[in-house]
């Protein structure tokens, strides 16, 4: 049987896309590598952002009526579960200087929320639409050519294959099916990060609203460790992440962070509730996703990470394209369009602004000491997305920028020349 | 379970075991030649024979076929068999003089040489059929067969020519007794001219099915180990990827998943570029990494890729 | 015409008997392949031209053979009222005037062998009657055929429709008596009922072994599975013999409905009737037997109305000896060698395509409708009495008049030469003969008196086999009989156990070397040493009796032998 639509992935964008093509007409399949979405066991940090303007959107939460709402994308989920209110960051340094970010009125500027759950409502949702869901059935290969697309498919080493007229890949970050189609070939890549991700209970000063990291060599890594919000359920216990690389570990670093370290204090008497892991590829975002007969949505085509929201965005906007391509209309040069415009990442001048941030290992401890400490005492505005943050800093840092020179010239050469560009884009807006 | 009686001595024989396989399991010895386990008994040697009386009748059968029955009085060296046994390996040693398992057995049983009265031809191959049921039975390939029959009957290619079918994998030569199936690898040479030098790869011929295949080459050690034809043919059977044989059983190193460090985030599934690797649900909340290692190409992809550096 | 009901039976047979007695002439020619070869499609040609020419009331028909093989071309005429006249040896050039006589009423009286008044060989139903009335001064002269040697001293059962019936004319199967055993099994029997009867008749495997057939169904029968298989063994290798090819182009339909009911009584719904390649005609006449049947309703699905469905294939086989012995036989079915396979499993019980199989003797299956209609109990007591029934003798070699004949077993190899052969005809006497083909061996002729019986000819070194009888006299080389019978084991062994092919080359080397005159006492030896060896050790009958023709000539006729070694000191 050849399906309308077949989509690998039954995350946030694959599922969300399902939804919305049934909806529209489509008949279509679902293929998932595991059992039991519901369990999250890849992890996965769990949060809403509500920055506003954040990738194109502003996300609002309505936890009474439990939904999740995109105002500038047209759609919103259901979402069954608890949501934890995240309401300060802190950048530490190595004496602690600390930046923080904050909203004056205390109203979070992100939610911790179990991604399993919403998943889980969004699949029954799915389900009762009528959409065919296979599970426990890696595609591992895919050919797309001008009469539809054919999925090479193994499920527990049987090997089989599905077709349909359209695809849509949503199998996250790591982009297997994007090379199968020669799509990476487009992007430059950087490499990947492990992730080691450790609940614990009875972490000394762990709030549930407070988000984390400390930047310095001593905490044992050039990336820093942060900490966040337990899991949903478990709001309780602290959430520590460490990045590692096959060279450095993050076994390794973690044992070092919570047993050696500086904050070693803070793991006194606690306890390792669970463990989990994943690992996270880097590419420069495929620019043009949907071609062919594909589109190749969420994680899988960004630079790292578009996150649930961005997902279920691509999600919700995949499937009108694709009901607009069947259609005859152009719906694919629509949705690359929207692609484009909506995510940061697809514009080079924010990343290059993004890239000179870099803390690590551009300055020493002592170094990072002193930056922080221009910031120390300061709140910032509250905010997660990792374009903003950096730059209300670095803002911050370089209010004056005649001190540094006069206390630390040595610092300012290397602020120069990472920062050049961004300092005089932001002396000129 | 079977009890039947081996030369006076009470054995125990598993359902659907013969006698050969009851006797061997209790280290009674019987000679065969046509014999192996790999194979389905074929009854071609005879020199499996026992006597066998079951229900008052007794009569003379091969051990390789007759199943091992409850009740069976089985005599191994009664003298009917060993007349019997005794003529079959003078007419081998008629036959083959100078193949050297004949010798042996006939040396171990006592007989010099066959009787003057007979014949003597010197051939070398016994027509026990290993050869050509290796090759129908486990390869698959169908290559050999028995041709001509009765007094003339050989093993040989269709029409005497070059087996088509032969996949050059040795299986003929290494099940033959005799030895008379000659297999060669060689390896890669240079023919130079004034004109300059063409390579050959490294090969192997089977001369008796008049067969030439070229060896591949191990990518990663880069030793010649096994015949193109025959790779291909296990690709194909097993639809492996194609280049699954580009490395060699030596350097061929599967992924071990380490399950307690294992955390089943997947990020091994996700990279690996075949799907050979699944998580298996093991109860609860744990799932652990399971690897399919006949779609695996042992890429070391997933090795790679493990945040708990759980797969060696 | 196509029936579904066994009531239905009737009406066919209605119409075949008004074709075996018709209210015109009948002519018939015996136009099997012993026929053919003496010209009988010459004679059937010619017939049917002149009749058609001169416009007589007559059809001439094409039928079987019936045994009368010494005295073919047979012709036989059925005048409306008048009794039956067997001619023979009818040649072209005489047909003008068989004709003639025929016109005028009278009959050729050189030509004429026999006259059937009537024809009773259809036990319990009223017989044909052919002649009405007084018989014409004419015809009163020939012989009337129950006074003959050669018709009175037979037991003619199985054989009853060949050379009467027209092998293409499955009504005139019907007219006598035929499938009325399929009816009465379809309608009146259970299955178990049906391997009773047939275990009641103590019937005997017709091929070689003899084993007893109704012990081989309920084997069968009692086998697991849903998927059983009849087949028949009509490959007939022994190299002296066309009984099976002369049956099976005289009376096909008698196979077909013995497989039938062979198949109902052992769970089968499908069979397969084996025959060598070489028997064109006869392959041609079954195969038209078979489409016969089919058309008529008799043989396919649902038969009779029963929910009874057979379906029968004709294979060809090459015409290997091995291929008579079972196994080998389904291999050659399979399409593999034709090579025997270790037993156990027996047949029985993984047979053909690994399903339980009945493998039968041709002859043994045409026995198979008279037992149904007559009973087992009947059938017991023709014969003796472990040796039941009859046996169809093809008689060859030095006989005057050689032919085929039906007698009831026990009869002796002496009365079967003399009442049927006349004698060798050579002038000489017999000096020794063979029953069962090469396995065995041949008999001296101070053992003439041995009874037709399985137990007896095993005893004596023999067997029953097939029920070919060779007749040497006293010219016969016996040296060269047991060499040309050697020959023949090392032309068709298969050569796959080592036991027999080997043995059987050396014993051709060992025969040639006492020929030649190099033969000593340990020839003798090491043949007696390989005899028993190989009795005991070969894979299947052929390997086991591979030595039997030398010994039988060593033990009954040992001056031939010791005469030709080489003496001491020479």
């Amino acid at each position: 049987m050849v399906y309308d639509l077949a989509i690998v992935g039954a995350g946030p964008g694959g599922l969300h896309a399902a939804k919305w093509a049934n909806k529209k007409g489509l008949k279509v399949a679902v293929i998932e590598k595991r059992k039991d979405i519901s369990k999250i066991t890849r992890y996965c940090s769990e949060h809403i952002i509500l920055d506003e303007d954040y990738n194109g959107d502003t996300i609002k939460v309505d936890t009474a009526a439990g939904k999740i709402i995109s105002t500038r994308n047209g759609w919103e989920v259901n979402y069954a579960g608890e949501f934890c209110p995240v309401t300060d960051k802190y950048y530490y340094s190595p004496k602690q200087y600390a930046v923080h970010f904050a909203w004056p009125d205390g109203r979070p500027f992100a939610y911790k929320y179990g991604k399993g759950t919403l998943l889980k409502g969004l699949l029954e949702e799915c389900l009762a639409l009528g959409v065919t869901y296979i599970t426990e059935t890696t595609a591992y290969d895919v050919t797309d050519s001008p009469s539809g697309i054919e999925l090479k498919c193994v499920s527990k080493a049987k090997k089989f294959k599905i077709q349909a007229k359209k695809l849509v890949i949503a199998d996250g970050a790591s982009a297997q099916l994007a090379l199968k189609l020669g799509r990476n070939e487009e992007r430059a890549y950087f490499g990947f990060a492990l992730v080691l991700a450790v609940y614990m209970s009875n972490v000394e000063t762990y709030k549930p609203s407070d988000w984390k990291g400390w930047w310095g060599r001593c905490y044992g890594t050039n990336l820093a460790p942060l900490m966040g919000t337990g899991p949903e359920g478990h709001f309780d216990l602290a959430d520590m992440i460490i990045l590692g690389s096959p060279k450095e570990p993050p076994e390794k670093t973690f044992e070092f962070f919570t047993q050696k370290g500086p904050m070693s204090f803070m793991f006194k008497n606690a306890k390792i509730e669970t463990k989990h892991c994943c690992l996270t590829k880097a590419f420069t975002p495929i620019k043009n996703p949907a071609k062919g007969n594909t589109v190749i949505i969420g994680d899988a085509a960004a630079f790292v990470e578009t996150q649930a929201q961005g997902a279920l965005s691509c999600g919700f906007r995949a499937a009108d394209a694709l009901a607009k391509e069947l259609d005859g209309k152009p719906g694919f040069d629509e949705y690359n369009q929207w692609w484009l415009k909506a995510f940061e990442f697809n514009d080079a001048g924010m990343m290059r602004v993004v890239t000179g941030y870099a803390l690590i290992p551009t300055y020493t401890d002592d170094e990072i000491d002193y930056l922080f400490s221009l910031c120390h005492g300061h709140t910032l505005e509250g905010s997660w997305s990792q374009y903003k943050s950096p730059k209300m800093m670095w803002d911050l840092i370089l209010k004056d920028p005649e001190k540094i020179q006069k206390e630390r010239p040595e610092v300012w050469e290397k602020i120069n020349a990472k920062v050049t560009r961004t300092l005089s884009d932001s002396i000129n807006k | 379970m079977a009890t039947l009686k081996i030369n006076g001595k009470k054995i125990t024989a598993p359902d659907g075991a013969t006698i050969l396989e009851a006797a061997r399991e209790h280290d009674i010895k019987i000679p065969t030649l046509c014999s192996n386990e790999a194979l389905k008994p074929y009854g071609a040697c005879r020199l499996c024979i026992v006597e066998v009386t079951q229900n008052g009748r007794t009569t003379i059968e091969t051990s390789c076929t007759y199943p091992a029955e409850d009740g069976l009085e089985v005599k191994t060296e009664s003298p009917r068999v060993a007349e019997g046994r005794k003529l079959i390996i003078e007419l081998y040693l008629a036959r083959c003089p100078n193949v050297k398992i004949i010798r042996q057995m006939a040396e171990e049983y006592g007989i010099k040489e066959s009787a003057p009265q007979m014949g003597k031809d010197n051939d070398y191959c016994i027509l026990c059929g290993l050869c050509v049921r290796a090759c129908n039975e486990v390869v698959k390939a169908g290559a050999i067969q028995f041709a001509g029959s009765g007094i003339n009957k050989i093993v040989d290619s269709p029409f005497h020519k070059t087996a088509e079918d032969c996949v050059a994998c040795g299986s003929c030569a290494f099940i033959c007794p005799t030895g008379i199936i000659k297999k060669n690898d060689l390896p890669s040479t240079s023919q130079c001219t004034p004109e300059g030098c063409t390579q050959t790869g490294a090969q192997r011929e089977i001369l008796n099915w008049q067969v030439e295949h070229k060896l591949k080459v191990c990518t990663k050690c880069g030793n010649p180990y096994a015949p193109e034809p025959h790779l291909q043919k296990i690709t194909r059977q097993y639809n492996f990827l194609p280049e699954f044989f580009n490395i060699c059983a030596s350097c061929r190193q599967y992924p071990v998943v380490d399950e307690e460090k294992c955390l089943g985030c997947g990020g091994c599934m996700e990279n690996c570029p075949i799907g050979a690797l699944e998580l298996e649900d093991k109860g609860g909340y744990d799932k652990k990494a399971h690897v399919f290692t006949e779609n695996c190409t042992a890429c070391h992809t997933c090795e790679d890729y493990c945040p708990m550096r759980a797969i060696s | 015409m196509k029936i579904n009901r066994a009531s239905d039976l009737s009406k066919i047979k209605k119409q075949g008997l008004d074709l075996l007695s018709p209210a015109k002439t009948r002519i018939t020619v015996g136009s099997a392949t012993c026929g053919l070869a003496k010209g009988a499609g010459k004679v059937l040609e010619a017939l049917k031209y002149e009749v058609k020419k001169q416009k007589i009331p007559a059809e001439v028909v094409a039928v079987g053979c019936n045994g009368l093989c010494y005295a073919e071309p047979i012709v036989e005429v059925i005048q409306p009222g008048k009794p039956r006249i067997t001619y023979g040896p009818v040649t072209v050039e005489r047909v003008g005037e068989l004709l003639k006589a025929i016109k005028t009423g009278k009959a050729v009286q050189d030509l004429a062998l026999a006259r059937h008044d009537e024809e009773a060989y259809c036990l319990n139903i009223a017989p044909l009657k052919y002649a009405k009335g007084k018989v014409p001064a004419a015809l009163s002269g020939i012989k009337e055929y129950r006074k003959q040697d050669f018709f009175k001293n037979q037991l003619k059962l199985v054989s009853k429709n060949a050379g009467t019936i027209s092998p293409s004319r499955i009504e005139e199967y019907i007219a006598l008596d035929g499938y009325r055993a399929l009816a009465k099994v379809l309608t009146e029997m259970k299955p178990e009922d049906v391997i009773k009867e047939v275990s009641a008749s103590k019937l005997r495997g017709r091929g070689g072994a003899g084993f007893p057939t109704g012990l081989k169904w309920q084997a069968c029968r009692s086998a697991a599975g849903d998927k059983k298989y009849i087949v028949c063994n009509g490959s007939e290798g022994d190299p002296e013999i066309g009984m099976h090819r002369s049956f099976l182009e005289s009376d096909p339909q008698a196979i077909i409905e013995g497989m039938a009911i062979a198949a109902y009584a052992v769970g089968a719904d499908a069979g397969y009737i084996y025959v060598n390649d070489r028997y064109v005609v006869a392959l041609e006449r079954l195969e038209e037997a078979i489409k016969q049947a089919e058309q008529t309703g008799l043989l396919g699905s649902n038969i009779l109305g029963s929910g009874f469905s057979f379906s029968l294939t004709v294979k060809r086989g090459g015409g290997a000896y091995v291929c008579g012995e079972e196994t080998a036989l389904l291999n050659a079915l399979e399409g593999l060698s034709g090579e025997p396979r270790p037993r156990p499993p027996y047949p029985a019980q993984q047979g053909l395509f690994g399903k339980p199989t009945v493998v039968d003797n041709l002859e043994t299956l045409a026995n198979i409708p008279l037992i149904v209609l007559h009973g087992g109990k009947w059938f017991s007591k023709i014969g003796t009495a472990s040796s039941t029934g009859t046996k169809i003798v093809a008689l060859s070699g030095n006989v005057a008049q050689a032919g085929w004949v039906e007698v009831p077993l026990g009869t002796p190899v002496k009365a079967i030469i003399e009442t049927f052969g006349k004698g060798t005809g050579t002038g000489k006497k017999v000096k020794a003969f063979q029953t069962g083909g090469p396995s065995g061996g041949v008999l001296p002729a101070s053992l003439l008196n041995i009874k037709l019986d399985y137990d007896q000819l095993t005893k004596a070194g023999s067997l029953l086999g097939s029920g070919g009888l060779l007749v040497m006299d006293e010219g016969t080389d016996m040296l060269d009989m047991a060499k040309f019978l050697t020959d023949f084991f090392a032309e068709e062994t298969c050569g796959k156990c080592s036991t027999c092919r080997e043995g059987v080359k050396r014993l051709q080397e060992i025969i040639d070397s006492i020929m030649q005159g190099y033969g000593t006492k340990e020839h003798l030896n090491l043949v007696k040493r390989m005899a028993a060896a190989m009795s005991d050790t070969a894979a299947c009958a052929l390997g086991k009796t591979a030595a039997v023709p030398f010994l039988s000539v060593l033990k009954h006729f040992p001056k031939e032998v010791e005469g030709k070694l080489l003496r001491k000191g020479a």
